[in-house]
């Protein structure tokens, strides 16, 4: 388009000019060519897009819109119950996360009295009444076996 | 105005039948519109339930009047909707695939549908993005004035000029053959 006045045609053709301006511009169509070539397409286009049916809204879809509101609360209640239940979830693990230390990572934890006392070596001494002590029997019974045999060969 | 303001404010209560009233009221030219943006029917029902819902919420101000208000909403939905679809078929174009109406072509009646076929109006939007679309729809659907679109789309009145401009041109081209 070179014309500089197409604007004023999609105005024109639109109803949106004042009576002058319609004068105006009815004298400029009957003298340029490619206004009225314009003016006649808009024109086309309007009467092809108005013969085309229009859409009727069917019965059966009135009578699910008059009924969404119920659906609308539904899904309002499932929206609030779906908030309610992520947080409880967040809840939940933000408390594990802070009762449980990292397993295999570095952490700032420092190691309760209990956890010390179960890595600690038990000494010999103490181990004979405790838990180990069959493992202080194995080898004590160990060594006297290995002392008959250094003595047979003797 | 007033009447617009009591009734959302009725169904912002939950009054069933102030509910039915508007829907009674609105549900057929909403759904003209929501169809010829749609270009099909589950969405152009889905878009519509969509408005409505908004009311329930409370959200109408009273600063236009229900209408505008309901279709700014209809055609901001639409929008959302479609751009999705859109940008996917100019990526298409852009990759070298084939759209399913390239802009450049131009349609005629004996090309397309045959000559005794008529364009439907969803066939005849496709070629246009959804802000395009919706300024046609607006204005040679329903036949809204540039001031009542510039307030029902939100936007000055010279970007609805320069939209309506622009899809026109576009619709001129690719169906030169139906203005004859």
């Amino acid at each position: 388009m070179t014309c500089e006045r197409t604007h004023e045609i999609h105005r024109y053709h639109d109803g949106e000019l004042s009576p002058t301006e319609r004068s105006a511009v009815e004298s400029h169509v009957t003298a340029c060519a490619e206004c009225r070539r314009l003016l006649a397409e808009l024109r086309g286009l309007s009467l092809l897009i108005s013969r085309m049916p229009r859409t009727v809204l069917p019965e059966v879809v009135l009578r699910r819109l008059s009924e969404c509101r119920h659906a609308a609360t539904d899904r309002a209640v499932l929206r609030i119950a779906g908030w309610m239940t992520a947080a409880a979830a967040a809840v939940l693990i933000g408390a594990l996360l802070i009762r449980q230390p990292v397993v295999g990572g570095e952490t700032n934890h420092r190691p309760s009295v209990w956890e010390t006392v179960a890595v600690t070596p038990t000494p010999p001494s103490e181990a004979a009444d405790g838990p180990n002590s069959e493992l202080v029997l194995a080898q004590w019974m160990a060594d006297d076996l290995s002392w008959q045999s250094s003595g047979d060969l003797r | 105005m007033a009447d617009d303001i009591e009734l959302a404010r009725l169904i912002a209560r939950g009054d069933a039948a102030a509910f039915r009233v508007l829907v009674d009221r609105e549900a057929r030219y909403l759904y003209g519109i929501a169809h010829a943006l749609a270009g099909n029917a589950a969405e152009a029902e889905d878009l519509v339930q969509e408005t409505f819902v908004a009311v329930l919420a409370g959200r109408f101000r009273g600063e236009s009047s229900l209408r505008t208000w309901l279709v700014q909403i209809l055609v901001r939905r639409a929008g959302m909707l479609r751009r999705s679809a859109w940008r996917r078929r100019v990526r298409t174009s852009l990759d070298g695939g084939q759209t399913d109406h390239p802009a450049t072509e131009v349609a005629t009646p004996s090309q397309t549908l045959g000559t005794e076929a008529r364009l439907d109006l969803a066939t005849m939007l496709e070629c246009l993005s959804p802000e395009h679309r919706a300024v046609i729809v607006l204005r040679e659907v329903e036949g809204l004035t540039y001031e009542e679109m510039a307030e029902a789309l939100g936007v000055p009145r010279g970007t609805i000029e320069s939209r309506l401009h622009r899809a026109r041109e576009a619709m001129r081209k690719r169906f030169r053959g139906y203005l004859q």
